[in-house]
């Protein structure tokens, strides 16, 4: 029922974080062309400062960045925790109500931002379990 | 009998066609008012609208007779084109059967005042702008990214007739662009605190189950909706798989 775009813009010291929402009821010729105004933007994610890779204190810091991270995405998707399995009457563009079961299917990022999400190290896959130095030996 | 576009001279006799005309060549209009304007076309047949009437008289006035003809022709071309390519579109999954995943999707009521809205929508297109002339100057101003100051100025100047545009301040123009959109309510912006033990930082961000509804709410988005998980399958029987309800996804998660 939703489908997610992450993005990270830089421009010049400023950084803006944003999350952005969509649905996946609408055709995606429909959803992906800009006029159509489908996709939301769903919030501005804080930033933390940059770190040092040294310093043990900052490496500490790292670790509290991320899991404060995952608490800001619980707090986010709340709304839609219960209500995907509840479900929800919900109002259409046709005038009729449905009994609607907003779940969150697919998320879109590039792989460093899948590392910033998931507290992955670099060098790792996001998808799967396979150990780095194992990547690409059984293709 | 093609309905003409209002914004331009284009003629369209298939309204997928016509409906990407309107979302291609005038992507700036606002989006509720696009859809207005598809559904009173579609009307037109039935109850004349004196919009589209009025139009058409004034270019029988620019060019009457057979001179006339000649860039009709050349919009028909361009309408002619521009129809091959969505009838493609529009054919390819329907050559096959369809299975549909048996009672998803169902109505179980309706959206209280939702007829009234949309005779409202039908009967007076501009609202809330009194006329086609004060919707053209405010998204004029707005397209032009005229500043507030600006356009306070030229209605205190005496350069805009506000009687007819209907609004003579950007404080009234804000309240009319208010209105255009009615569920701005699901939007609602909340601010969050994170502490990370050293310093507090803001973020921001909207209630995601809001956000679900506005865009399902939308009327503009009405004819495009999929509300069930289907098997597409082509002429041949091999299935098809091209949207995200025509996969396996939707289907399996499907309650």
């Amino acid at each position: 029922m939703s489908d997610q775009t992450n993005l990270t813009n830089f421009s010049g010291d400023k950084k803006a974080w944003p999350v952005y929402i969509t649905i996946g009821n609408l055709p995606s010729a429909r959803r992906n062309s800009p006029g159509s105004m489908a996709v939301l933007l769903l919030a501005l994610l804080p930033i933390p400062p940059k770190l040092s890779k040294s310093s043990k204190a900052d490496q500490r810091q790292r670790k509290i960045n991320a899991d404060t991270l995952q608490d800001v995405f619980e707090l986010i998707f709340a709304p839609l925790q219960d209500v995907a399995h509840t479900g929800m009457a919900i109002d259409c563009a046709d005038g009729k109500v449905r009994q609607c079961f907003p779940i969150l299917p697919a998320w879109i990022a590039d792989h460093m931002e899948n590392v910033a999400l998931h507290g992955l190290k670099t060098n790792a896959c996001p998808k799967c379990e396979v150990p780095t130095h194992e990547l690409g030996t059984n293709a | 009998m093609p309905s003409k576009c209002p914004f331009c001279r284009r003629k369209y006799t298939r309204s997928g066609a016509y409906e990407k005309h309107l979302r291609t060549a005038h992507a700036g209009l606002d989006i509720v008012l696009a859809s207005t304007v598809q559904y009173i076309n579609m009307e037109s047949s039935v109850s004349h609208n004196p919009d589209a009437s009025e139009r058409q008289d004034s270019d029988c006035e620019s060019d009457p007779g057979p001179a006339g003809s000649e860039p009709d022709e050349f919009c028909r071309d361009i309408a002619y084109e521009s129809d091959t390519e969505v009838f493609d579109d529009a054919t390819s999954p329907s050559a096959g059967k369809q299975i549909h995943y048996e009672g998803a999707g169902q109505v179980i009521g309706d959206v209280d005042g939702f007829e009234h809205e949309y005779s409202n929508l039908c009967d007076d297109p501009w609202a809330p702008f009194n006329s086609e002339q004060g919707f053209k100057l405010a998204s004029w101003f707005i397209e032009g990214k005229v500043s507030k100051s600006r356009i306070n100025q030229y209605f205190s100047s005496g350069l805009g007739d506000a009687e007819s545009v209907g609004y003579s301040s950007m404080h009234t123009l804000e309240n009319h662009l208010r209105l255009l959109d009615p569920y701005s309510q699901y939007l609602q912006w909340f601010e969050g605190q994170v502490e990370d033990g050293q310093r507090t930082l803001p973020f921001f961000y909207r209630n995601a189950l809001g956000c679900v509804r506005y865009l399902l709410r939308q009327i503009a988005y009405r004819d495009d909706l999929v509300y069930a998980p289907r098997h597409e399958y082509d002429s041949t029987g091999q299935r098809i798989y091209a949207e995200m309800h025509t996969a396996d996804w939707w289907w399996d998660v499907q309650v």
